[in-house]
């Protein structure tokens, strides 16, 4: 039987084919052999940090070999790990570090600066070990870089400790893997739990379904707090394939990455539609441009079918498929694009369930949804997440009981979908205010709580304007009870929210429209919002 | 208005940069300072086309081109030159 722990894979990828290279980043590459070796050497290390199983260690540098590296270590050590978006402020990472309790952080030399202020804002760090060993020298030099009462030990260390046997694997299949943190409407992110088997589940699926093999090799395109970034990582080892990291440089001018697609051989690709929108509309791509490319995954939100359509035309020699489900369920649904596509314009369904996943619809009611009958979309089974870190009220909103009276737990997705006829499901919207932009989600709530602390203002309402390339833009609108400049209000959502929720632009009024029971009338300012429309290119 | 200022007014208004408009100066590297990522070069691509009235070419969407307000610049005054 396959082992059903991530790090196994790795260990069995090793004995398989030692000198196959598993991961390529940029100039470097490393190999199965040396991969495991190494991060055997650096779980010994944390474990002599006083890494405990299931500790949640943090991951607070860019993605890399050493990033990876660590990811496994501390899988190693019988711990999950937490990936720090290195984009988000301090404000917010602080909270993560709180909520999760991260004594322990693998960072960069050149994160140094980010330490003290991570620190301020109330992680409880005990220990932050340094990755690269350039950098590390530098800050070994320059002590002054760690935080009061906080240790920085460099990985080179390591090499000094003593050498022994592979670290005792202590987790099972049912110890948490990693938690992702996800925007919360209360105005605080929500750290998504997920176990070994979670993940699992789902990429033994997925290796099946789309054949991967030793012979792929699979871009790395999200990042890592995102969850686009396990199937990448864990299809690849699982396959013993090739991981290529894909520099956010190259993914900045569409025909560069076309070109780095061309040249780094991708034979897989997954990433959020809007990237693949950008390579359609100017990749200058032509129906010979990626020849080894035979498969195209994406998910995280809707890919506007024209454009999905144009880039099938340009590459014909590849599969496409929609991949469907929220942080909290891994990929639960899925959607083969039929080729050649049709003529039409009307969204592509997310599809049906994928193997030992159930996926159905409820309605108000609360009774099953018929096949076209609008119900909310409910998940259970093996890639269902075990709940919110340190959060039992919300997961058990979250996990209810099954409605149908099946035993164990399912996930409300609060979204709104319908089966059509070939038993497909279709994506309908949203129960409440989240909103996608770029993929990722957004609680609108969370963005109104941050500009409700600023002083300037008596009252908000952000929302969310429909857009064909980003699926939404944010928008804030603004009743204020002093002059403010917008890009002030901008600054101080940006040391409370990640970037991509920092909304475009402030309307800034003295007062915000309201409805006849006295709420702010959100979808007037919706409507006030809708761009003119514009000739489609 | 000089191209500059345009282009400078675009990323503030349109783009949510999260700085004051004099941090942007010309020669600020846009893409390494985060105020610009593939999304945003998409936006400002579109908006230079219709207000310059240049066509931009998928070749030419380049770091060369795209890499400080000034070298945008240049590159439009020498596209509305042509």
């Amino acid at each position: 039987m396959t082992s059903q722990v991530i790090h196994a894979r790795l260990q069995a990828a090793a004995v398989a084919a030692p000198a196959r290279p598993a991961i390529v980043d940029g100039e470097r590459s490393i190999s199965y052999g040396e991969l495991d070796d190494r991060s055997d050497e650096l779980a010994r290390l944390l474990v002599g940090l006083g890494v405990q199983p299931g500790d949640r260690v943090g991951l607070h540098l860019e993605k890399s070999i050493e990033a990876l590296t660590g990811i496994y270590a501390i899988l190693k050590a019988g711990a999950a790990y937490v990936p720090l978006d290195s984009d988000a402020p301090p404000m917010r990472l602080g909270y993560i570090a709180r909520n999760c309790e991260l004594r322990c952080l693998l960072s960069a030399g050149d994160k140094a600066v980010e330490w003290g202020p991570l620190c301020d804002a109330g992680a409880p760090l005990e220990t932050i070990v340094v990755l690269d060993e350039v950098l590390a020298e530098a800050a070994s030099r320059d002590r002054a870089a760690a935080p009061a009462g906080v240790r920085v030990v460099s990985e080179p260390a390591a090499v000094e400790s003593p050498a022994g046997s592979a670290p005792r694997a202590e987790a099972g299949a049912d110890d948490v893997a990693y938690i992702l943190y996800t925007s919360g409407s209360t105005g605080e992110p929500k750290g998504v739990t997920l176990t070994h088997r979670n993940a699992l589940a789902f990429v033994d699926w997925a290796v099946e379904r789309f054949a991967v093999g030793p012979q792929d090799r699979l871009s790395s395109h999200a990042p890592l707090h995102f969850d686009l970034s396990i199937f990448d990582l864990y299809a690849a080892v699982t396959a013993g394939a090739t991981l290529v990291l894909v520099p956010a440089q190259a993914s900045v001018f569409p025909s560069q990455l076309a070109r780095f697609i061309a040249e780094s051989q991708i034979s897989v690709w997954y990433s959020v539609p809007s990237i693949l929108t950008m390579l359609a509309l100017r990749g200058g791509l032509a129906e010979t441009s990626l020849p080894h490319l035979r498969t195209v995954l994406f998910a995280g939100e809707v890919f506007p079918t024209k454009h999905l359509r144009r880039l099938m035309g340009l590459l014909p020699g590849a599969a496409f498929v929609n991949l469907y489900g929220p942080t909290e369920t891994n990929v639960c649904t899925y959607y083969e694009v039929p080729s050649p596509a049709e003529d039409r314009d009307d969204a592509i369904p997310i599809g049906r369930a994928i193997d030992g996943v159930d996926a159905f619809a409820v309605t108000d009611e609360g009774a099953l949804a018929e096949p076209g009958e609008v119900g909310e979309l409910h998940v259970g089974g093996p890639t269902v997440m075990r709940g919110y870190w340190g959060d039992g009220e919300r997961s058990e909103r979250a996990l209810v009981p099954d409605p149908r009276g099946g035993e164990g737990a399912v996930y409300r997705t609060g979204d709104l979908v319908v089966e059509d006829p070939a038993g497909d499901f279709l994506f309908l919207g949203r129960r409440d205010s989240q909103v996608k932009s770029r993929g990722y989600r957004i609680e609108l709530g969370e963005i109104e709580r941050a500009l409700e602390a600023h002083e300037a203002v008596v009252e908000c309402a952000v929302v969310a304007i429909p857009d064909d390339l980003v699926t939404n833009r944010i928008k804030a609108f603004v009743a204020v009870r002093e002059p403010v400049e917008g890009s002030e209000l901008a600054r101080f959502c940006a040391q409370r929210v990640p970037r991509y929720m920092v909304p475009e632009s402030f309307a800034l009024q003295d007062a915000l429209p309201k409805t006849s029971t006295g709420k702010i009338d959100r979808r007037r300012l919706a409507g006030a919002a809708q761009p003119e429309p514009e000739e489609a290119r | 208005m000089r191209t500059e200022d345009i282009l400078r007014a675009f990323i503030v208004d349109e783009l949510g940069f999260a700085g004051a408009a004099r941090d942007l100066t010309d020669d600020l590297e846009l893409i390494e300072a985060k105020v610009l990522d593939s999304l945003g070069i998409f936006q400002l691509v579109t908006y230079i086309e219709e207000e310059c009235g240049i066509e931009v070419r998928d070749e030419e969407l380049l770091p060369a081109n795209f890499s400080t307000i000034a070298s945008l610049a240049a590159f439009v005054d020498s596209k509305r030159a042509a």
